[in-house]
């Protein structure tokens, strides 16, 4: 029980509390974003507590000091929002992995007993426990900042929580086992609770809501009680399992628990540079508790100290990315790595990918995916920049499945010099591609940018033919660059140059667009020589899979 | 404002859209307000990561600015770069290779062990060292091997010790040292590793499980449509693996034959040194008695789906024209004394629906043993294969569901120049005389024209001994180096060597006019024969009469000629002057007279009725044996002459096209002799329909090109088209159809009389063997020309289906019509 100085009541801050924090701007000036508690963990002699700043990316999210939660205006989790936020009973729980439970519910087969599923068949007994506990709780389900009462009112919903609660067997053990690692206190405090639902936006208590409706009512129409206002990410919830086989990033956040939302590892050293995870890796799990994790700088391989890393690199006579060399043109060059045939080195680099990029998935193997690694080189070898992997056959167009500067190397031009270099594969390839979705945020600054000034070069170059008036069609412009139709399109519209003009559509080049883009261009001296790229398409269909 | 009062279109991404500058268009904001109809994409993120924060403050602050100003970028956590240690942890001497780096595949798994030492296993290594040789990466390599080895359950001792190739002690120390690290271990293993899937598939949602299998296979369309394809070739490849196992069981069979054959033959011969039948007396009444009971080999027919296995006739054929003399030797080798030599390809005839020429044995390429001389002509490999078969695309392929029956010889028995004896009138206008040939200008000897298919002329020869004499006897003052010496050259020579066949069968000498027995005299005898006219001598009369006009006809006749020679794929050597000959088309024509086209129409005439008659009766099985030698001549022969006549067609027919205005004046002359040919071809829907696809292609271009460098009304036009519409559609078929139109009457006929195994194959072979090959033989540039110059061939074919579609009454001959079809629309898709 921890006791705020300044709180005249007693309470607890618990997981899924949301309250002012507070944080250092771009400017160091101290601001007090809304954030979410997601976890708490006790150090000795104090707490420490994992906020999410509401509306702003989960690379921010990080360990505060209880000093900075503004206390005053803290809220509970919304009502019976359910909330069972921590989960009161010692981890005697069925092991049956909640998707597992509710796929079965969804296809109507809860009272069927497969073999496999032998675990899950407590469910059903708990379940009718829960309904009449949450029943009873739901009515005493504190309101946000509701002062007293927490302690029975969460009491009475805990067990509710159980089942509600999303952890698998598996990743609970996880859990426990990591909260075991980084917390003294016994069991009240050992599990993070999944609660605040996978959704980490302000309706939180979304999928809670869900899941207990289908706990309360035939699974059968599951459907009809997806609560009004979830996107359509969360329709599909309903069906978890595992995620599609292609691409390899999730648009679907049901894979979210509260595990994949909190950063695992502390720090990376990779060669000179020390990296602050932003994202979940699924690093193995006894490193995640290292204060620093140490990756060989070539091949990748993680290590959980220096001695080991030393002693690694006696064995590692890997200069550069263990891939054929496609391009070099001065430092830069890009490597080809088939996932399939360097499993190692690709699952590796999909690691340290994943600390840094929010919707890649790590569920299948890499075989389907090529790895094309951007380096610099110095007298020690091709240093890793970025890379991007591509489908071997996409079926939607992809040219890019992940791309990720590494944060040393960001915003100097390098993820454009990536961009630009799939395009040009795909140039080679004689299609139009386009990344993979969802776009992160970074992602989608550094694409438009990109796709703003490939267009506006090419705009800016027509020269009007035998005096009329220069013009081109989407399609040429996406055949030039490579850049999918759509793509060009919402840059023409980003930018504003598609005008309704005396019934005809026109493109209109404003001096600002003008100045912007030269200024832009002037400062761009990064650009891929399409003459020092030596790369021939495979067809990878004709290669058996993958 | 009305500006406003409609929809834009949609975009049109395939509309050129005109590039303003803003400053050009000062009215462009009264226009604004549409511009919302341009639909609006999607940013193509999460739509509650679009909303955040910072990344709507640098959206906003770019389209502000333009560019980002540095405050409004997106924060992220930070980095350092500056590792004290880095420069000493990692050696500086990498040099950049000049060439791209290029990997070679498994040159980077080198043997070295995942484990890494840590400074804990340092400490004990180094105390270890004190008492026994260990180096950190032995040390390595055996933590590697005990982590390797145990999954569950930890490696015993015992088993360490099976797994190390140290010695015991040190394996002791460090297995204790290692069991004691891993127990204390948390994660349970001294290798770090991504978690791994676990079977049960307990662990799909466990966050630290990565890199799964995939178990079930991306189901793209392309990999269906792969694994189609790859079904199809293992069907295919099936196939040809049970039709190899065919084969070599056949082969087995074949060689167990002979062996038995040459244990009966040195039966005879020792049988026969017992006896002793030293003057083969004896030996000679035996095989008379056999050629009563004709051998008869059965051999299991493979299913008919195969494509190309059946095609050793032509093989045969091409190999019998390239090797004659070797044949020959052969053969005489195989008969033990001189007895009539029975020609080659004549040899053994047989009937019955499944019975193969003992030929065929031969059809399954396989260099074997050492009394099949041609088998190594085409020897399995596919090369020589193609070489040998000029037909390419045009070989006749084996229809699944057809029957095809080996080709009856029998027909040819009744034709006017057979003797009475064969079977046929023997009449006297196909006796054996002097001939002479206008080019290359010599007498050939003694020889009898008669009307092959096509209409085309034959001339067979006979060989005496005073050939030597009928070469001098040409009044052509130019001596023609060939027959100047006639021993040397090597084209005389085969004629000699072939034409031997001839003479020495009884048949063709008991044709000969008594003077030109072998023992006949002097050259003052012979010519005064001739002079008394008791000899004919059939000479290129037309060149004395119109020297200046036909010499150049004949020049050009014979350009023709020897364009298409040689497009011809085997040497004129082996083949044309091989037993018959030949005489290419223009040359004939020049020699014809009006009256003896009168005469030859009358011919025409007689055979038709002839067949007529002849096909009511039921042939008799020793005729039909008797007329084999003769028809193995004739279906030789039309092989030659269709091979260059669609040689000389197709190179011609852009004269063809030429002539085809001129034709027009040729037909309103109505060559009479023409329609009883006609009407024949008319008249039998069946015959000519199987005729047609025929004929029309090559040979009708052949017969027009001639007449028509003459191009006057009083020029003999033997080839006078058949005035029906339907002739004239198909291009002109031109007199040797009609010909051909009464040989396939005969077919036809004999189909009637119920004898449909003789009928069918004749039509086959006329139609679907034959013309492929013709048309094979022709270069592929001279097949392109005709292409160009738009031969109607394709029309023809179209027609001849047609036929085919509406006279479908006649169920028998379907099959092989379906075949002629099949070979009509190969040569469309040239």
């Amino acid at each position: 029980m921890t006791k705020m100085a300044d709180s005249a009541t007693l309470v607890e801050v618990v997981e899924g509390c949301r309250l002012p924090v507070l944080r250092k701007n771009q400017e160091n000036e101290d601001e007090w974003p809304l954030a979410e508690i997601l976890s708490v963990k006790e150090i000795p002699g104090r707490k420490l507590y994992y906020v999410h700043y509401i509306d702003f990316n989960k690379r921010l999210d990080e360990w505060v000091t209880p000093d900075r939660l503004d206390m005053k205006k803290l809220q509970f989790p919304k009502k019976e929002a359910k909330t069972p936020t921590k989960n009161g009973l010692p981890g005697s729980r069925p092991s049956s992995p909640e998707r597992e439970v509710r796929k079965s519910l969804d296809l109507n087969l809860q009272s069927a007993t497969a073999p496999s599923r032998g675990k899950t068949l407590p469910t059903p007994k708990r379940k009718a426990e829960s309904v009449s506990l949450a029943t009873q709780a739901s009515p005493a389900t504190p309101v946000p900042s509701l002062p007293s009462s927490t302690e029975a009112s969460q009491a009475s919903v805990y067990p509710a929580a159980r089942d509600t609660n999303t952890f698998t067997p598996k990743s609970r053990d996880d859990h426990e086992q990591l909260a075991s690692l980084t917390t003294q206190n016994g069991t009240a405090r050992r599990l993070i609770p999944s609660q605040p639902g996978r959704k980490r936006k302000a309706n939180c208590g979304g999928t809670d809501e869900m899941v207990k409706v289908f706990q309360y009512n035939s699974p059968r129409c599951a459907s009809v009680f997806l609560p009004p206002g979830e996107d359509s990410q969360d329709s599909s919830d309903g069906i978890p399992s595992a995620p599609r086989m292609t691409g390899s990033l999730v648009s679907d956040r049901s894979h979210d628990d509260i595990v994949t939302r909190m950063k695992n590892i502390d720090c990376i050293e990779l060669g000179r540079h020390r990296l602050k995870p932003w994202y979940f890796s699924p690093y193995p799990q006894e490193l995640t508790t290292l204060p620093i994790l140490y990756l060989c700088e070539f091949c990748l391989k993680y290590l959980k100290s220096l001695k080991c890393l030393q002693r690694h690199l006696t064995k590692c006579n890997l200069r550069h990315p263990p891939g054929n060399e496609i391009y070099r043109k001065g430092t830069i060059s890009f490597f080809e790595i088939d996932g399939r045939k360097n499993k190692t080195y690709s699952q590796n680099l999909c690691l340290l990918a994943k600390c840094f990029l929010d919707h890649k998935t790590l569920y299948y193997d890499t075989d389907p995916f090529l790895f094309y690694v951007m380096t610099e080189y110095d007298s020690k070898g091709f240093h890793i920049v970025g890379y991007f992997s591509k489908e071997k056959e996409s079926t939607e167009d992809y040219n890019v499945a992940c791309i990720l500067t590494l944060p040393p190397y960001q915003r100097r031009g390098y993820g454009k010099l990536l961009i630009e270099f799939s395009y040009e594969l795909s140039k080679v390839e004689g299609k139009t591609g386009t990344p993979e979705k969802p776009l992160s945020d970074l992602g989608l600054l550094s694409y438009r940018s990109y796709w703003s000034q490939t267009i506006l070069e090419i705009l800016m170059d027509l020269k009007p033919d035998n005096g009329e008036r220069p013009q081109i069609t989407i399609n040429e412009i996406s055949e030039i660059t490579s850049v999918k139709k759509e793509d060009v399109i919402s840059t023409l519209q980003y930018l504003n140059l598609i005008n309704y003009y005396k019934g005809q559509y026109i493109l209109t080049l404003s001096e600002d667009i003008v100045e912007g883009h030269e200024r832009a261009m002037q400062k761009r001296h990064l650009r891929i020589d399409p003459k020092c790229l030596h790369f021939t398409p495979k067809d990878w269909s004709k290669r058996g899979k993958w | 404002m009305s500006k406003l009062s409609f929809r834009a279109r949609a975009l049109d991404a395939a509309k050129p859209l005109p590039v303003f500058r803003c400053e050009d268009l000062p009215d462009l904001h009264e226009y604004a307000s549409i511009n919302r109809a341009v639909p609006q994409m999607p940013t193509g993120m999460e739509k509650e990561e679009e909303s955040e924060h910072h990344l709507q403050r640098a959206i906003s602050a770019q389209q502000v600015y333009g560019e980002k100003r540095d405050t409004m970028v997106i924060p992220v956590p930070e980095a350092e770069s500056n590792i004290a240690y880095y420069e000493s942890l990692y050696p500086g001497d990498f040099k950049m290779p000049k060439q791209l780096i290029h990997i070679q595949p498994f040159c980077l798994d080198a043997e070295q062990p995942d484990y890494d030492l840590d400074s804990e296993d340092e400490t004990f290594v180094n105390k270890l060292k004190k008492k026994m040789e260990i180096t950190a990466l032995q040390f390595e390599e055996m933590i590697d091997r005990l982590e390797k080895g145990s999954g569950q359950q930890l490696v015993s001792l015992t088993e360490a010790k099976l797994l190390l190739k140290e010695d015991d002690e040190l394996i002791k120390e460090v297995f204790e040292y290692w069991s004691r690290k891993r127990k204390s271990c948390k994660a349970g293993c001294l290798i770090p590793n991504v978690k791994q899937e676990k079977r049960d598939g307990s662990s799909t949602n466990d966050p630290y499980v990565a890199f799964r299998r995939r178990t079930e296979k991306m189901q793209t369309r392309k990999n269906r449509k792969n694994d189609e394809a790859s079904y199809e070739k293992m069907l295919k490849l099936r196939r040809d693996l049970s039709r190899a196992v065919t084969i070599l069981e056949m082969i087995k069979r074949r060689e167990k034959s002979k062996r038995e054959l040459l244990h009966l033959t040195l039966e005879i011969v020792e049988k026969r040194n017992v006896m002793p039948d030293y003057g083969s007396e004896v030996m000679a009444e035996a095989l008379a008695q056999c050629a009563l009971v004709k051998p008869v080999y059965t051999i299991p027919i493979i299913p008919p789906s195969s494509n190309n296995q059946y095609r050793h006739q032509e093989h045969l054929d091409i190999k019998d024209y390239k090797k004659p003399e070797k044949m020959e030797v052969v053969r005489t080798k195989r008969k033990y004394e001189k007895k009539p030599k029975i020609q080659p390809l004549a040899a053994p005839q047989h009937l019955g629906p499944s019975v193969f020429n003992p030929k065929d044995l031969n059809q399954y390429d396989f260099p074997s043993s050492d009394d099949e001389p041609f088998s190594q002509i085409h020897s399995g490999s596919s090369e020589a294969e193609e070489e040998n078969d000029p037909d390419g695309c045009y070989a006749f392929r084996r229809k699944a569901g057809c029957q095809y029956y080996a080709s009856c010889p029998d027909q040819g028995g009744d034709w006017p120049w057979v003797s009475p004896s064969d079977g046929g009138q023997g009449d006297l206008r196909f006796r054996y005389c002097l001939t002479s040939l206008t080019v290359p200008r010599r007498c050939v000897g003694l020889a009898r024209r008669r009307t092959g298919r096509g209409g085309r002329v034959l001339l067979d020869r006979a060989h005496t001994d005073l050939d030597g004499v009928f070469q001098s006897l040409d009044s052509d003052p130019e001596p023609e180096p060939l027959a100047a010496s006639p021993p040397s050259s090597p084209l005389r020579n085969s004629n000699t060597s072939t034409s031997e066949t001839n003479t020495s069968d009884p048949n063709c000498s008991s044709h000969l006019p008594p003077a030109t027995s072998p023992s006949s005299d002097d050259l003052s005898r012979i010519l005064l024969n001739i002079k008394s006219c008791r000899w004919r001598h059939f000479r290129p009369r037309t060149l004395s009469q119109h020297p200046s006009g036909e010499g150049k006809t004949s020049r050009r006749g014979l350009r023709g000629f020897s364009r298409t020679a040689p497009g011809l794929a085997r040497p004129p050597a082996g083949g044309i002057h091989s037993q018959n000959r030949t005489v290419p088309a223009p040359t004939r024509v020049n020699v014809l007279t009006v009256e003896q086209y009168q005469q030859h129409q009358e011919q025409l005439a007689l055979m038709q009725k002839q067949q007529l008659e002849q096909s009511q009766q039921q042939w008799q099985v020793s005729d039909a044996a008797s007329a084999a030698n003769t028809q193995g001549l004739v279906s030789k022969t039309l092989d030659q002459a269709s091979a260059q006549f669609a040689a000389s067609a197709l190179v011609s027919s852009d004269q063809l096209l030429a002539f085809k205005s001129k034709e027009e004046l040729v037909l309103p002359s109505g060559v009479n002799g023409v329609l009883p040919g006609s009407g024949v071809f008319k008249g039998l829907h069946l015959s000519s329909s199987s005729v047609v696809p025929t004929t029309p292609n090559p040979a009708p271009p052949v017969f027009l090109q001639p007449s028509s460098k003459p191009a006057t009304p009083s020029a003999p036009t033997p080839l006078s088209p058949g005035p029906n519409a339907r002739a004239a559609a198909l291009g002109v078929l031109g007199h040797g159809t009609a010909n051909s139109a009464a040989a396939a009457t005969t077919t036809t006929q004999v189909l009637i009389g119920n004898n449909i195994r003789l009928s069918v194959p004749a039509a086959s072979s006329l139609a679907g063997r034959h013309l492929p090959r013709a048309l094979g033989s022709v270069p592929p540039s001279a097949l392109k020309l005709a292409a160009a110059t738009n031969l109607p061939m394709a029309k023809v074919s179209g027609a001849a289906s047609m036929d085919i579609g509406s006279r479908d009454t006649h169920e028998q001959d379907k099959p092989s019509l379906n075949s002629l079809a099949d070979n009509t629309v190969a040569m469309e898709v040239t």
